[in-house]
């Protein structure tokens, strides 16, 4: 299977280097058989990479929120839309000057990824996320208590948090979908 | 009248009728913030105006804004109880991601302390 890509996914180059890094292998079950993991997750890596800017206690706080914050949208995602059984999640986190880049990755169903790239065709080219994000939100309160999804976790961290997201679909050596997920978060005016 | 969880707590206080947020609220789904939905309802029913204090609140994920923007969705509706919001800028995301409730209800009141 060619891979396709939506959005911004090859921002910075695989090549340049990193000033800190890290990697991670989860099991999709064991995140959502215990959900907080996935809040404890987002705090390790936000106080991982926080921790370049302990000289200034207040802005190394904001950081360490808004890296949680992104970070814990993306890991959610992952966790809810893989494949469950003999399946993990990739991440890493690349920490440049003024950027983080976070990917995570897992193979999910042909069903999810149906889905997700009809959302990612619905939103990726829209000028007014705003606009997007009410129209979102005032269709859930149509839906019944059992079908309420909340769909807008990319939304919120393109909108709110000024983050870049590009996505990759390719297939495993199984031909499973495989999607990566790429998230740039500019530090600078955190 | 409140809702406690491991790494969260939501309570109401009639006295000067204000819901307070404190915590990380970052359940797994909309349908997870059931209990804290029925306590904005049943807060929202005993008074005219209600304030909701996120000051406290460091984390809110996805779907505790979609739970959240029901509410506002439907006091709106309703034309009742009036909703004014308060924030923190110490947290990142208050500023931001509060502005979303107040675009589904222009006439709610917005603070950030």
């Amino acid at each position: 299977m060619d891979s396709k890509i939506y959005g911004e996914f090859d921002l910075v180059p695989d090549a340049l280097v990193p000033e800190a890094q890290l990697a991670l292998t989860l099991s999709p079950s064991e995140l959502t058989s215990h959900w907080t993991r996935c809040g404890q997750i987002s705090d390790f890596v936000a106080g991982y990479i926080s921790t370049a800017y302990s000289a200034d206690p207040a802005n190394r706080d904001m950081m360490f929120t808004a890296i949680s914050t992104v970070f814990q949208e993306l890991i959610e995602n992952a966790a809810k839309f893989s494949r469950k059984r003999q399946a993990t999640i990739s991440v890493r986190v690349k920490h440049f000057s003024s950027i983080l880049v976070y990917e995570v990755e897992n193979t999910t169903t042909p069903a999810f990824a149906e889905k997700f790239v009809e959302y990612l065709e619905g939103t990726a080219k829209a000028d007014d996320l705003g606009a997007v994000y009410l129209q979102i939100v005032e269709a859930q309160t149509e839906s019944t208590a059992d079908s309420l999804r909340s769909g807008i976790g990319l939304l919120v961290i393109r909108k709110d948090h000024e983050v870049r997201v590009g996505v990759r679909f390719s297939a495993d050596d199984a031909g499973r979908p495989v999607v990566t997920v790429r998230a740039f978060h500019t530090l600078e005016g955190v | 009248m409140e809702v406690r969880e491991s790494e969260f707590l939501v309570r109401f206080s009639p006295e000067n009728a204000t819901v307070h947020f404190s915590g990380a609220l970052r359940l797994a789904n909309v349908k997870a913030y059931e209990n804290v939905g029925k306590l904005l309802a049943e807060a929202g029913a005993q008074v005219s105006a209600l304030t909701l204090d996120f000051k406290e609140l460091k984390f809110l994920n996805s779907s505790g804004i979609t739970a959240l923007s029901l509410f506002v969705v439907s006091s709106r509706k309703a034309g009742k109880p009036q909703l004014k919001l308060v924030g923190s800028k110490a947290n990142a995301w208050q500023q931001k991601s509060l502005a979303n409730f107040q675009m589904l209800w222009k006439d709610m009141q917005l603070t950030i302390e």
